[in-house]
């Protein structure tokens, strides 16, 4: 078995880039009114279309939740491949920090806690952008903590453990609050769990782009780092890394990037555990220079299909799309898994 | 360029007590030669690398190289000066000998600068002098406990350092591989003008192969050639049940264990 020689690699990186633009454009096509592709592009290039209705749906619905869908996936799918370099554990995710168990915390206690202290609340602090500050809160809560604990343990195991102990401890608070909240509020939770690409202000937009775009580059810029974490903390502290900065910057990143997301999308499940494994086995490789780049694009991808499978083509429903990731992404990763017969970081 | 112990003594921290394993050592490391570590589990030898590789803090005294103390030191100056080869396990096996040997280029790397033209020319002059080659593009889970090895021998080289250190390189190799790897070593040492620190349990294997030999003995510690530690007695009181002679016929030093007679 030997590593893709060049020009078979530029074509898999052609591939992958084609992917990408078709799942982009039938990612806008698919939703309550299907638009056809030709029409998409014609509106992108500024041309105005027979019928302008389409053109509104397009400019005000269907791109921003494209973009959106790629900031997310891609997002996901890199903080999940730091999350299992750092922890060398091929379960870790972007959420086994806890952060987005705090932004869910967050969200719960706003939704199901304070509406019904609604009347006594003051007016402004219910608003628009309530459930995404709370959940902000939450999540970004958690990181400091998290962060405050790296830089007095050198164990990354005790912070996977502290990271599972918060999801624990923010699931039973909000049992808790469910179990005594009305039916309205919980079911307001309850579809906030379900994630949503289609609701976000292109604010909202910017800001996620941001944090990814941060994230990104700051992986991106550490890649010799990450590579020599594959070797274990031994090798890295003898080849000049310091562990406690890569360490730092890799949980601020993921935080950002994952408590983010949850905050403004909802706790997307699945994808930044998968879509890295998905990665390594296409490639063959750990290699950091190849699997931040490929992540990046190959979340994008695996998200953008997986909104345009919850439009349910050719029906009014949408399902929601923290199941259709999961519904469609476990089946892949096992038939790679068995495929391959085994399994590396 | 000399590595020197300064009235070092290694141990752990536990809270705020010291447990003291080893030491005080004073003792300068002569450059261009083979160093064996030995003695018994607990002895200290891992104990000893952790503290030069500067996992562990010094209970008392220094590592100093060049008259400055390890500690001193920034990291990346130290990955420069010393390279090591250690016995854990890797978190991934899933790169290629070629990636992994490249990883010995870090130190010389800025952030996500590509490999320049000598990064490219250490990584092959390691792997050819290795005997790799044919190796570089399988995987490092494809290769034998040996082969492994090597490769880790291999990166250390593409580190370019001086001070080469080793712990346990030969604990899971069989004697035909335990052959090639001290040649191999040796031929760092003659031809590559290193100086290499190793630990190992094997007494008689250090005895014929060290120029010198630190061995450790609950607290205890001698450094000197071979033939005047055993001169001294010094084997025969550590490892009172091991005993050493020299063997005239093959004109080498041999072990033979009293109980196994």
């Amino acid at each position: 078995m030997t590593s893709p020689t060049k020009t078979q690699r530029q074509l898999r990186y052609l591939l992958l880039g084609l992917l990408f633009v078709w799942a982009f454009l039938i990612n806008i096509s698919y939703g309550s009114v299907e638009i056809s592709i030709s029409n998409i592009i014609e509106s992108v290039m500024g041309n105005n279309l027979q019928e302008p209705q389409l053109d509104y749906i397009i400019h005000q619905y269907r791109i921003p939740k494209a973009i959106t869908a790629v900031i997310v996936g891609a997002g996901l799918s890199i903080s999940g491949l730091l999350m299992q370099t750092l922890f060398k554990n091929p379960l870790a995710g972007p959420y086994v920090l806890g952060v987005s168990s705090g932004a869910s915390l967050g969200a719960a206690l706003y939704l199901m806690g304070a509406s019904a202290l609604s009347a006594f609340l003051p007016h402004w602090l219910m608003g628009n952008w309530s459930t995404t500050i709370a959940a902000s809160i939450g999540s970004f809560t958690v990181l400091f903590i998290v962060a405050a604990v790296a830089t007095r343990i050198k164990n990354t195991m005790a912070l996977l453990i502290i990271g599972l102990m918060f999801g624990s401890l923010s699931s039973a608070i909000v049992s808790i609050l469910a179990f005594f909240s009305s039916k309205e509020s919980l079911q307001r939770f309850v579809f906030w769990t379900y994630g949503n690409l289609g609701n976000l202000r292109p604010s909202e937009i910017g800001i996620l782009g941001l944090f990814v775009g941060i994230g990104s580059l700051l992986s991106i810029l550490n890649t010799n780092a990450l590579n020599t974490m594959l070797l274990g903390d031994d090798y890295a502290i003898s080849l000049g890394v310091s562990l406690k900065k890569t360490h730092l910057i890799i949980l601020i990143t993921t935080g950002l990037i994952a408590g983010s997301i949850t905050a403004l999308v909802g706790p997307i499940a699945f994808l930044g555990l998968a879509v890295p494994h998905i990665c390594r086995l296409i490639w063959d490789t750990s290699n950091h220079k190849i699997l931040i780049p490929t992540c990046l694009i190959m979340g994008a991808i695996f998200m953008l299909i997986s909104d345009s499978i919850s439009q349910l083509p050719g029906s009014a429903n949408v399902l929601p799309i923290n199941a259709v990731t999961a519904l469609f992404g476990s089946p892949i990763v096992i038939w790679l898994l068995i495929r391959k017969k085994q399994i590396q970081l | 360029m000399p590595l020197e112990f300064r009235n070092l003594i290694i141990g752990y921290r536990d809270k705020s007590k010291l447990k003291e394993i080893a030491g005080p050592f004073d003792i300068e490391i002569p450059e261009k030669k083979l160093i064996a570590v030995i003695g018994k589990n607990g002895s200290g030898k891992t104990t000893l690398i952790k503290t030069i590789g500067q996992q562990l803090a010094a209970l008392k005294g220094g590592v100093y190289l060049n008259e400055q103390s390890l500690q001193n030191i920034s990291n990346n100056q130290r990955a420069r000066l010393i390279s090591f080869v250690y016995t854990t396990t890797l978190s991934s096996e899933n790169m290629t000998v070629h990636e992994l040997v490249a990883l010995g280029r870090y130190p010389f790397l800025h952030w996500y600068s590509k490999p320049s033209k000598k990064d490219a020319d250490c990584i092959k002059e390691a792997l050819t002098f290795t005997a790799l080659e044919v190796l570089a593009e399988n995987k490092i889970h494809e290769l034998s406990d040996g082969q492994k090895q090597r490769a880790f021998i291999a990166r250390a080289l593409a580190q370019e350092t001086p001070y080469m250190v080793l712990d346990e390189p030969m604990s899971h190799l069989d004697h035909h591989h335990k052959a090639q790897l001290l040649s191999l070593m040796k031929k760092l040492v003659t031809e590559k003008n290193k100086t290499i620190v190793y630990t190992t349990h094997d007494i008689e294997n250090a005895i014929s192969h060290a120029d010198y030999i630190l061995a450790l003995n609950e607290g205890e510690s001698f450094f000197d050639t071979p033939k005047n530690l055993i001169k001294k007695g010094v084997f025969d009181r550590l490892f009172p049940k091991d005993r050493v002679y020299f063997d005239s016929a093959t004109k080498r030093f041999l072990y033979h264990d009293s109980k196994s007679k």
